[in-house]
């Protein structure tokens, strides 16, 4: 499904990613752990084909996003989902519109009438019913993430990238958020990347945790195993400690 | 050598976004409804500061001129000299500073704001082309407002000229109306109009451009906003005297 082979990405002089592989099979819930600078969102803009790798391949399906025309790329990326750190919301449009903006650009062009159940229930699912109406610079930073949350399911796409949804949510509803992301694995098999610094979030989640550590994928394993392993960088960032290899 | 390749950059990245422009325009879905906001944006908005600057164009010319025409007991050629002034010069070129000022710097904000905000990102993700949603309209709007925008503008700086000439200097309204057509050829006035759509295109295209290659959060914008209107506005004045060169 996502398969990445030695990908590398430098900003100037400051490498970011050296050499990274990894894999994230269909239906699978991958998350993403990494101290900040890690380049976490610069691998999800890789998946996504925001960013194109100086070197190396990032492969969906089987295609690889680097040799697409740009007009084919972005018919290709209807198969993706993505919630941003903070919602990037179109200030200019409602609640209401920036939900419905992927949904009305379907074609053929679904009906009003669709449109508006599908909000509301994209609504309802991270606890915002009443706020269609309102515009983004209305809300609050975490509302603002959750209706970037709502917009990315909307269109139920096969491919949802997360980074950070629940920075700061309660923890009520970051378990809203978590059930919601669980539920579209479960009920449609759609695949996720998850970037996240909320540890508790990530296992409850994850069908495997991954850490990034300078550029490449530190360790990947299932959540059990991955809250056993001994690496020290591993567990001064599972300990929260502020001493260690990672300081 | 440095400020050399910065400009060389800078002119590859609007030409990129002009092609882009040229190659999503006949592509569906088409965003009328966008696409007259912003003409209402950046026509109907921007009738009050246009015309104001013509009206007042029109005023001092004729002013000027007549003081010095009077010397000759030329002031009868008051009007002609004005009216093809403004057709041929003056509204296209003060007009298109106008709106460089007025909307290519907003289309440098608004984009840019967007673009460190990671909206046009969003875009993207959304399987829109930011290009083909955001700039097309922008671009087409200005280009077919400001030839508009400056015929108006045309009118009112003759009228302007003819209230100065004619209520304040006291010269003959018949000869100032007679001689302010008598000279001047349908030439002049379509120059003025094609002058007016290029420096439309120039405005939009370079104001958007700013806006999309934006780095660097709320002092990138500000960056952005001020280059737009500077690089448009020398742009205008350049790209004037060739259009002028080529068209007389």
């Amino acid at each position: 499904m996502v398969r990445i082979v030695g990908v590398e990405k430098s900003f100037g002089s400051h490498k970011v990613l050296r050499g990274l592989d990894l894999e994230v099979g269909a239906g699978e819930s991958l998350v993403i752990l990494g101290g900040s600078g890690s380049g976490k969102s610069v691998l999800l803009k890789h998946i996504v084909g925001l960013l194109h790798p100086d070197s190396g391949r990032v492969e969906i399906d089987g295609v690889d996003l680097a040799t697409l025309p740009a007009r084919e790329l972005v018919e290709f990326r209807r198969r993706f989902g993505m919630a941003f750190q903070e919602g990037a919301l179109f200030d200019s449009m409602s609640v209401f519109d920036n939900i419905a903006f992927p949904l009305r650009r379907r074609r053929p062009k679904p009906s009003r009438g669709d449109v508006e159940a599908r909000v509301a229930e994209c609504l309802s699912l991270v606890g915002l019913d009443g706020v269609a109406g309102k515009m983004p610079s209305e809300l609050s930073g975490g509302m603002r993430r959750r209706v970037g949350f709502a917009r990315a399911i909307a269109q139920e796409p096969k491919i949802l990238l997360f980074d950070e949804p629940t920075t700061g949510l309660d923890p009520v509803m970051t378990a809203v958020i978590d059930g919601v992301i669980m539920g579209l694995g479960e009920r449609l098999g759609t695949t996720s990347v998850t970037i996240t610094h909320d540890l508790k979030s990530a296992f409850r989640i994850a069908d495997r945790v991954a850490m990034l550590y300078r550029g490449t994928i530190l360790a990947i394993e299932e959540p059990e195993a991955f809250q056993e392993l001994e690496d020290p960088r591993i567990r001064q960032f599972l300990e929260g400690r502020a001493d260690g290899p990672l300081t | 050598m440095s400020s050399l390749n910065d400009i060389f950059s800078e002119i590859g990245r609007i030409s990129l976004i002009f092609a882009r422009v040229v190659a999503w325009t006949p592509r569906p879905p088409y965003d009328v409804a966008e696409l007259l906001r912003q003409m209402v944006r950046v026509g109907v908005q921007s009738l009050p500061v246009v015309l104001l600057t013509a009206l007042f164009t029109g005023m001092v010319m004729a002013l000027q001129i007549f003081t010095v025409l009077v010397r000759f007991g030329a002031e009868g050629y008051v009007g002609s000299i004005v009216g093809l002034a403004m057709v041929r010069e003056l509204a296209a070129v003060l007009g298109a500073l106008m709106i460089a000022g007025r909307c290519g710097s907003a289309m440098g904000a608004e984009i840019g704001t967007m673009r460190v905000t990671e909206q046009i990102d969003a875009l993207e993700v959304l399987a829109t082309d930011p290009v083909h949603y955001l700039i097309v309209p922008r671009v087409w709007a200005t280009t077919l407002m400001l030839p508009l925008l400056v015929g108006l503008a045309d009118a009112v700086g003759i009228w302007g000229g003819y209230l100065v000439a004619v209520v304040v200097m006291g010269a003959n309204p018949v000869t100032y109306l007679e001689t302010s057509y008598q000279f001047m050829e349908l030439g002049d006035l379509t120059s003025g109009l094609i002058k007016a759509a290029v420096f439309g295109l120039l405005i939009s295209v370079i104001g958007c451009a700013k806006g999309f290659y934006t780095t660097g959060g709320a002092e990138g914008v500000g960056r952005a906003t001020t280059a737009a209107v500077v690089t448009a506005s020398i742009a205008v004045l350049i790209a004037n005297f060739f259009l002028t060169k080529l068209m007389f």
